[in-house]
């Protein structure tokens, strides 16, 4: 029989590179650059060069990726601990796997303290970049790119951690997701700053994931802005403590293009921030503008929304945020999606002279009006709490604000638990309080 | 009693009416060699002193090296020779080397429920270094001596119309414990068959067979890079090994020509502390055997899935767990929504739809070749056809639920 050509092909290379050394001629002699402990360049052959050097790397050590478009036909990966994956730039080094036929994601990370940084990701089949199970990684830099607008065939995440602890995503570039650009589940201490987060389902999604601080992105032109949720059924419970603040959350309004059966699919278009079942977290002084289905959505996890679930641990309501001093600017024009089955309105009324918050009130004709405009309002609450409801959630914003609860809660999935008439009730006075504000997060404090 | 050292199992039909991968184990590839290369353990209790054939080697080399490490053998424990660049250098078989026939203290194994990979059949053997055991505490996660190499050969048949005759090994993996540290390597045979050679970065084999009706075809068969072990072996930051847990060995096997417990074998094998047990929840059965079409659903899932899908594996995060001792229902996919599927739900809500196996994102992935949605993601590339069968007859046979 004959066997593959190609296979004799890389024999030749190894009896070549074994004995050839300095003088191989399959890559030009170039200089490692300053900073780099290992220098990949040149296409021929990119796919073996690359994850070889990227396995036999040293621990600690730094691979550079000279210029150029590569492309990558298998899942690159890389579990050398402390290695920094550096290109020579986000716009002129890319990694290319549009044509890749084996393994999901694009760059798979199971290193710890890995530094990934100045490289494009291109066309992953799956994610982007996943890194899993690991402690102090940082994305820095990086582009993460799906060529297709707003096709469902794009893989899910542009960057993906998860199950890790100490995460930072920084300066990072992510479009074309069919689920989030930035996505970190089930995951501890976590920055995610100063990114450019637009054309996906979710710019930035913080799931099942404790103590993050979302700060400085820009986060536009997603189905959902920023999406902090906890789902139940997976292995870390009880998401808790995102401080998302000083973001620029807007125009938010592409319409959903997960599949039927993701999450995400679920996120209505025009959605700023949405908080999902999760507790202890703080939206504030954002500028959330233009998002046409609403500015802020905390809701509970409902069954006629999200389905039934089984996970006893699971607590489905949405307590204990905190939204404040944020900015609001024509939120809520188009609902789309569930928020406009809603039925709800702007078109509310304050409390009266001195409350700072504007609600929706069945009754309401006439007094003073926050609005007047037709569409749904900038802050949304389901209102759901259950039998022994948690912490108030607290919404101390200005006065201009429109926000609601629905009408009626019947829709609540823990019915017999909606009881008192604390919950039946669109009064945000009682809900203008104040909470503990979130400390920043702060590397330096980290431990393993 | 131990059983003999015996290498010259009744031949099975490697590609024969089942659709089990199982039954092209070990032996199927080992062809009849010259009985004085083997016959050196028969009725004896001596075989793992010969082993010094392949231990002698490594000490020799350290040796030379100027190590004085261990005095009774053990010196290879910090070899700084692993890997060979080539698999002849361990010297693990003897004779013709494509003919796969082990040396003695070259203990072959076979699980009950193999690993699909695209019609290649598999031949498993382990090494344990001379006077070292393995502490097989439990179901899996043994204690397993430095030096420990797990050796598995990938083979297929270039004629499906007579596969016995026609086999050629492509690939055969290792294990190595290095210290406390599992470490995978693999190597491609070359087209001779005269050795295997390391590759770091994987590979992709053409295959050109014929098949059943004589027809001419090709499949392009994919060697993982050494990386890649880890996607299916690691679980909570370890690798690990996978077929040699209690419940994959406990079945019946044909050594010196009769039907013996793989468990009494390897226990007679020398290679354990303590005996291996037998009776742990999880027990596997033959996918494609006479047991209930649950047992093997969930036996099938475990060996194809559950190395990721399982607390501290790959798969993980997702919660699904596709252990054969998983008992929560959800937590095994049924009624289960997806978590980080993305498209590759194929528009459907559930792992599992209890009566609906083409509404199913199990089946779905399964089914697919997509490498974003296939399942599982690697090594292999072509769907399991028996297995999408098995799985989908065991979805159908449920009592429908809406899930809802």
């Amino acid at each position: 029989m004959v066997r593959d050509l190609r296979l004799v092909g890389y024999l030749a290379v190894l009896v070549f590179t074994g004995c050839g050394g300095d003088d191989a001629t399959s890559t030009p002699t170039q200089t490692v650059p300053e900073g780099c402990d290992y220098f990949v360049s040149g296409t021929d052959d990119i796919q073996e060069r690359l994850q070889t050097q990227l396995i036999e790397a040293e621990a600690n050590s730094t691979v550079c990726i000279g210029e150029g478009a590569y492309t990558f036909t298998t899942e690159l990966s890389s579990s050398v601990d402390g290695v920094t994956i550096r290109g020579m730039g986000a716009e002129t080094t890319i990694l290319d796997f549009t044509d890749q036929d084996v393994g999901s994601n694009g760059l798979h990370i199971t290193g710890n303290g890995v530094t990934l940084e100045d490289f494009e990701v291109r066309n992953a089949p799956g994610d982007g970049i996943r890194s899993e199970d690991v402690s102090d990684i940082t994305y820095r830099r990086l582009r993460v790119v799906w060529t297709n607008v707003a096709s469902s065939d794009n893989g899910a995440y542009g960057l993906y951690p998860v199950k890790s602890r100490n995460v930072i995503v920084e300066d990072c570039f992510v479009t074309g997701a069919s689920d989030a650009g930035i996505y970190v589940g089930q995951s501890s201490n976590i920055i995610v700053r100063r990114n450019e987060v637009t054309g996906n389902v979710a710019g930035i999604e913080i799931e099942n994931s404790v103590d993050a601080e979302v700060v400085d992105n820009n986060v536009y032109g997603n189905t959902g802005g920023v999406l902090i949720f906890n789902l139940p059924e997976l292995p870390m419970k009880d998401g808790k403590r995102a401080k998302v603040h000083n973001n620029r959350i807007y125009d938010n309004n592409l319409p959903n293009f997960a599949r039927p059966g993701a999450f995400v699919y679920n996120v209505p278009g025009g959605s700023g921030v949405i908080i999902l079942a999760s507790d202890d977290n703080e939206v504030s002084n954002n500028q959330i503008t233009g998002n046409d289905s609403a500015g802020v959505i905390l809701t509970s996890y409902l069954d006629g929304i999200f389905g039934g679930f089984d996970d006893p641990e699971f607590d489905r309501n949405t307590e204990g945020n905190f939204v404040f001093d944020n900015q609001y600017a024509d939120n809520g024009s188009n609902p789309q999606g569930i928020i406009s089955a809603l039925g709800l309105s702007r078109k509310g009324k304050c409390g009266g002279e001195g409350d700072r918050i504007c609600y929706i009130d069945d009754d309401c004709d006439g007094g003073l009006s926050c609005d007047g405009a037709e569409g749904a309002p900038d802050i949304i609450w389901d209102g759901c709490q259950g039998d022994t409801p948690g912490p108030d959630n607290c919404f101390n914003e200005g006065e201009s604000v429109t926000f609601s609860t629905p009408p009626d809660f019947s829709f609540c999935s823990d019915a017999e638990a909606r009881g008192d008439g604390n919950v039946e009730t669109s009064d945000i006075a009682q809900y203008d309080c104040t909470r503990d504000v979130l400390p920043n997060q702060d590397p330096n404090l980290w431990t393993e | 009693m131990i059983a003999p050292v015996m290498y010259f199992p009744t031949r099975i039909p490697i590609f024969g009416q089942s659709n089990s991968a199982e039954q092209a184990d070990v032996g199927s590839v080992i062809k009849t060699k010259d009985p004085e290369t083997c016959n050196v353990a028969h009725g004896t209790h001596h075989y793992r002193g010969l082993r010094l054939s392949l231990w002698a080697t490594l000490l020799l080399c350290l040796g030379a090296c100027g190590s004085s490490d261990g005095d009774d053998g053990l010196g290879f424990r910090q070899s700084s020779q692993f890997p060979f660049q080539t698999l002849s250098e361990y010297d693990f078989f003897a004779g013709d080397i494509a003919e796969l026939a082990p040396r003695d203290g070259v203990v072959p194994y076979q699980v009950t429920s193999p690993l699909w990979a695209d019609h290649a059949g598999k031949a498993r053997f382990i090494v344990v270094p001379q006077g070292e055991f393995i502490e097989p505490m439990g179901d899996e996660d043994w204690m397993y001596p430095s030096g420990t190499i797990i050796i598995k050969n990938f083979f297929y048949s270039r004629d499906r119309s007579r596969p016995e005759d026609s086999i050629e090994p492509i690939e055969t993996r290792l294990m190595i414990k290095e210290n406390d540290d599992w470490v995978g390597h693999t190597y491609v045979w070359n087209a001779s068959l005269t050795d295997a050679v390391r590759k770091v970065a994987g590979a992709r084999v053409e295959l050109d067979f014929l098949d059943e009706d004589g027809t001419p075809k090709s499949q392009q068969y994919v060697v993982p890079n050494t990386n890649q072990c880890k996607d299916c072996h690691e679980r909570h930051e370890e690798s690990r090994p996978l077929g040699l847990v209690a419940r994959q060995l406990d079945r019946m096997v044909i050594r010196n020509q009769q039907n013996v417990s793989q468990i009494d074998y390897l226990n007679a094998a020398g290679i354990f502390k303590t005996p291996l047990q037998r009776g742990f929840d999880g027990h596997l059965v033959d996918p494609f055997g006479a047991a209930s079409v649950a047992e093997r659903a969930r036996s099938y899932l475990d060996s194809n899935c559950a190395h990721c899908h399982r607390d501290g594996g790959n798969g993980g995060p997702s919660g699904l767990v596709l252990l054969a001792s998983e008992t929560n229902p959800t937590a095994f996919g049924i009624c289960k929504g997806p978590v980080a599927a993305g498209k590759a739900t194929g528009g459907f809500y559930h792992d599992i739809l209890p009566g609906e196996p083409d509404k199913s994102i199990m089946v779905h992935r399964m089914k697919s070749a997509d490498p974003e949605v296939k399942m599982p993601e690697i090594p292999n590339r072509l769907p399991h056809d028996a297995g999408v069968a098995l799985i989908s007859e065991w979805i159908r046979g449920m009592s429908p639920q809406s899930c809802d």
